[in-house]
């Protein structure tokens, strides 16, 4: 894959960094341009932490891009609401 | 069938956008185009895209833009048509609210093509638009298809290769006025005569640079346009027409067969003909392409586009302007999303938008988009409120 599109991502994928919107205070994770739940533009970063639920754990048996197996993998379960 | 409005336009920088994803340009044109309509949401989104799964490994981005742009829930589909793609997301959004389906559309044409690995990547990902098995299997890439043709039509009708330096140099005249153009500054006939050759004797300045962005316009049914805004421009026709992707296929292979069909189908529309139109946003991806559709549309007899341009004919004060915002050439070409900026401009034109640009007077405007060397022609014909 291209650098730049790692570059884009790096604060989400390394620091955690979502947004939090200023109107209806849903925290977004990864960040969006525009709230989805009340299309607001204004949008702050907000810093999620890893005490959180760990929702489904899995670990893949099928290669799909040569990621090396066996490989495991979950769905972290960020509070969404204060 | 109902009468179809533009009601609204947006558009981004065309250019490297290394800091932007596709989602995100498709976002900034589409919300652009949205407030200019005086909208919050639309009922339907056609997203027209050629490369996303090629370049960036993304497909289903018409779901992936409408969740991305707040819109979630809404219809969104993705339209290919090669480099048409753009043009084709219109046709199908005009055939939604001329059918009675959808009362208000977004169209969006987007094109992320930095995301490529190397510029051979991104040629690679474009030949893909001409026959596979007959020519992109002999190494032959989009700019070797077209330096066939030019290489042709020199020979034919006695041009020479300096001679087609007009069309270069009036889409970058014209880009010097558009601040949304990759390339906003003009070139002389010796940058043009001392470029580098890509496939000879197409050089870098026959050929459109591949580039990203994205463009969007809102369409609405015409009786319900005046309310909604001032600035409505009327689709007065929506054409496609086909050929054969491979140049051997064709019974001629400097006619443009598809461009031709597709023009006289969108004039039969629009009850009008070649002589009425007052500019023509022409799809000059390499000069060769732009002379032949100049030809094929009526606009010049075979053999006489490339001297149209030489007469200065298709400059913003000619019989028929063409490229008036910079054309692919020197506005940028991100593939699919080029039909749409054609429509963009037209409707800058037709308001009386286009600033120092401006062609006086216009009231008909006609935009090409051809998929390939003319496999697919959409011909789209707007009028000015």
């Amino acid at each position: 894959m291209h650098i730049p599109r790692y570059w884009r991502a790096q604060n989400q994928r390394y620091s955690l960094a979502g947004e939090i919107c200023k109107q209806c205070g849903a925290r977004l994770f990864p960040p969006r341009d525009v709230c989805p739940e009340c299309r607001e533009l204004s949008l702050e970063p907000f810093a999620f932490d890893l005490d959180d639920e760990i929702y489904p754990l899995f670990t893949q048996a099928l290669e799909v891009r040569g990621e090396g197996l066996p490989k495991t993998m979950s769905l972290v379960n960020f509070p969404l609401a204060e | 069938m109902r009468d179809v409005s533009i009601i609204g336009i947006g558009q981004t920088k065309v250019g490297e956008h290394w800091d932007k994803s596709l989602r995100q340009l498709a976002l900034e044109a589409m919300s652009a185009a949205l407030s200019d309509a005086g909208l919050e949401r639309a009922d339907a989104l056609y997203v027209g895209n050629m490369l996303s799964g090629e370049v960036s490994g993304q497909e289903h981005v018409a779901a992936l833009i409408a969740d991305f742009a707040g819109l979630r829930g809404i219809e969104a589909v993705k339209v290919e048509a090669a480099e048409s793609s753009g043009a084709a997301a219109l046709r199908l959004g005009y055939m939604a609210v001329a059918g009675g389906l959808m009362d208000t559309v977004v169209v969006c044409g987007v094109e992320k093509m930095t995301d490529a690995v190397s510029s051979a990547t991104a040629s690679a990902a474009l030949a893909l638009a001409v026959d596979s098995d007959y020519e992109t299997l002999h190494g032959l890439s989009l700019a070797a298809l077209n330096a066939l043709l030019m290489r042709r039509y020199m020979h034919e009708y006695g041009v020479k290769r300096e001679d087609f330096s007009s069309f270069t140099v009036n889409a970058h005249r014209n880009a010097a006025g558009n601040p949304y153009a990759m390339f906003p500054r003009p070139v002389t006939t010796e940058v043009f005569l001392k470029a580098p050759m890509i496939a000879d004797p197409v050089s870098l300045m026959d050929s459109a640079p591949l580039a990203d962005g994205a463009a969007a316009v809102v369409l609405c049914p015409g009786d319900k346009a005046g309310g909604l805004t001032a600035g409505t421009v009327r689709i007065a026709a929506s054409a496609v027409a086909t050929d054969s992707l491979a140049i051997h296929d064709r019974r001629d292979p400097l006619f443009l067969e598809g461009a031709y069909l597709s023009a006289q189908r969108a004039y039969q529309q629009a009850g009008v003909g070649s002589a009425d139109i007052d500019l023509f946003e022409v799809h000059d991806a390499f000069t060769i392409i732009a002379a032949l559709s100049l030809e094929a549309c009526g606009f010049a007899q075979r053999g006489q586009g490339v001297r149209l341009a030489q007469e200065g004919e298709i400059a913003l004060g000619g019989r028929i302007p063409i490229c008036t915002m910079g054309g692919l050439k020197a506005r940028g070409n991100p593939v699919g999303a080029t039909g749409v900026y054609q429509i963009v401009e037209l409707v800058q034109q037709l308001r009386g938008q286009a600033g120092v640009n401006q062609v006086k007077g216009a009231r008909l405007g006609m935009a090409q988009s051809i998929g390939g060397t003319g496999g697919t022609v959409i011909t789209h014909i707007l009028e000015a409120p």
